[in-house]
């Protein structure tokens, strides 16, 4: 009994047992155990240690190590829920799971919020959203003048921004939202739904019912 | 007497534009392939409109649109399917425009070598 979970947890240090994960997010016991499957090659595609760290986390998204960008960094921020430096599996599937078609819509736009609130004030600044914007067309084939960067500033803070204090409260950002849901559609993966699914190449069975009987 | 309404884009804030980034799609956890290019472009709607149009017929590709999006698709079958581009309208700024192009069928060679060919000459249109 317990045999698969000390056997996992001596190889994972943050591995936890996936009926608790599953009772805890949207996802099955079997989406659970099929996260796994994709965590553990995650985990150990740099250094085999069972944790994601920031180079295996940049490798995932985007199949290139050495790049160092803004948003990699603040979603590892963000994934790694105690700011050990490393993303457990318990980390993985939690966040993830906000960005489960079922997850509360509420909890999405608190992602997003703390996402882009790059320092951590409690206020999205006009500062911090030229910082994203500038570091996404660093990256990206979008060519822009300054005066463009503040012709859109301009537009983006006098709808969003209602007290015109230069920065974006919780509130603000929920009423924002609220009148431009399609800012929501990247916190939603519609594959998280379906994940046995997405893995075809992963021929596992599950070992919850191995242990129960 | 025909009224053609010009196709009102939707318009995009900061935050919009940052959504854009290819770093923050956690898809790539998931998937292989780019998610789509955008180009920025000065010119209207409608000269955009007609210019993927012309591009299409030059290539026989057949057009569909709707309001400022498009679909191009190719009659030749591959062994994935025709090849099927969707491309949308967005306004940036009162003078920028932003198209994105997409590939929705067919062969990812066959839709790189169309967008170096056809489209990425035309960029600045």
């Amino acid at each position: 009994m317990g045999c698969f979970s000390s056997k996992a947890r001596r190889k994972f240090p943050g591995h936890e047992d996936p009926v608790l994960l599953a009772s805890q997010t949207a996802f099955s016991v079997s989406e659970v155990e099929a996260l796994f499957e994709l965590y553990k090659s995650i985990s150990a595609s740099v250094i085999d240690d069972g944790l994601i760290n920031k180079e295996e986390f940049q490798l995932a998204l985007f199949k290139n190590r050495k790049r160092e960008n803004l948003f990699a960094n603040r979603i590892f921020y963000l994934f790694d829920v105690d700011r050990k430096g490393f993303i457990d599996f318990g980390d993985f599937v939690r966040s993830l799971n906000v960005f489960h078609p079922n997850a509360p819509q509420e909890d999405k736009i608190n992602f997003t919020f703390k996402l882009y609130d790059l320092d951590g004030t409690g206020y999205i600044e006009r500062q911090e959203v030229k910082q994203m914007l500038i570091a996404l067309l660093c990256e990206s084939e979008l060519k822009l003048t300054d005066d463009s960067i503040e012709i859109i500033l301009d537009k983006t803070f006098l709808e969003a921004d209602v007290d015109q204090d230069g920065k974006i409260n919780k509130s603000e950002w929920h009423n924002f939202v609220d009148r431009n849901p399609s800012l929501m559609k990247i916190m939603t993966l519609p594959y998280l739904r379906d994940i046995t699914t997405t893995f075809p190449s992963f021929v596992f069975h599950s070992e919850v019912d191995e242990i129960a009987t | 007497m025909r009224f053609t309404s010009f196709p009102r884009p939707a318009s995009l804030n900061a935050f919009d534009i940052i959504s854009f980034s290819r770093d923050f799609n956690l898809s790539g956890l998931f998937e292989e392939g780019t998610d789509g290019a955008k180009f920025v472009s000065r010119a209207h709607v409608s000269n955009i409109i007609s210019k993927l149009e012309e591009i299409a017929n030059v290539v026989s590709f057949s057009v569909r649109k709707k309001d400022c999006r498009m679909s191009l698709e190719g009659s030749r079958e591959g062994v994935k399917g025709s090849l099927t581009i969707a491309a949308e309208i967005f306004e940036l700024t009162p003078s920028l425009r932003v198209v994105e192009v997409k590939k929705k069928g067919g062969d990812r060679v066959e839709y790189e070598e169309f967008c170096n060919r056809e489209l990425k000459p035309i960029i600045d249109f």
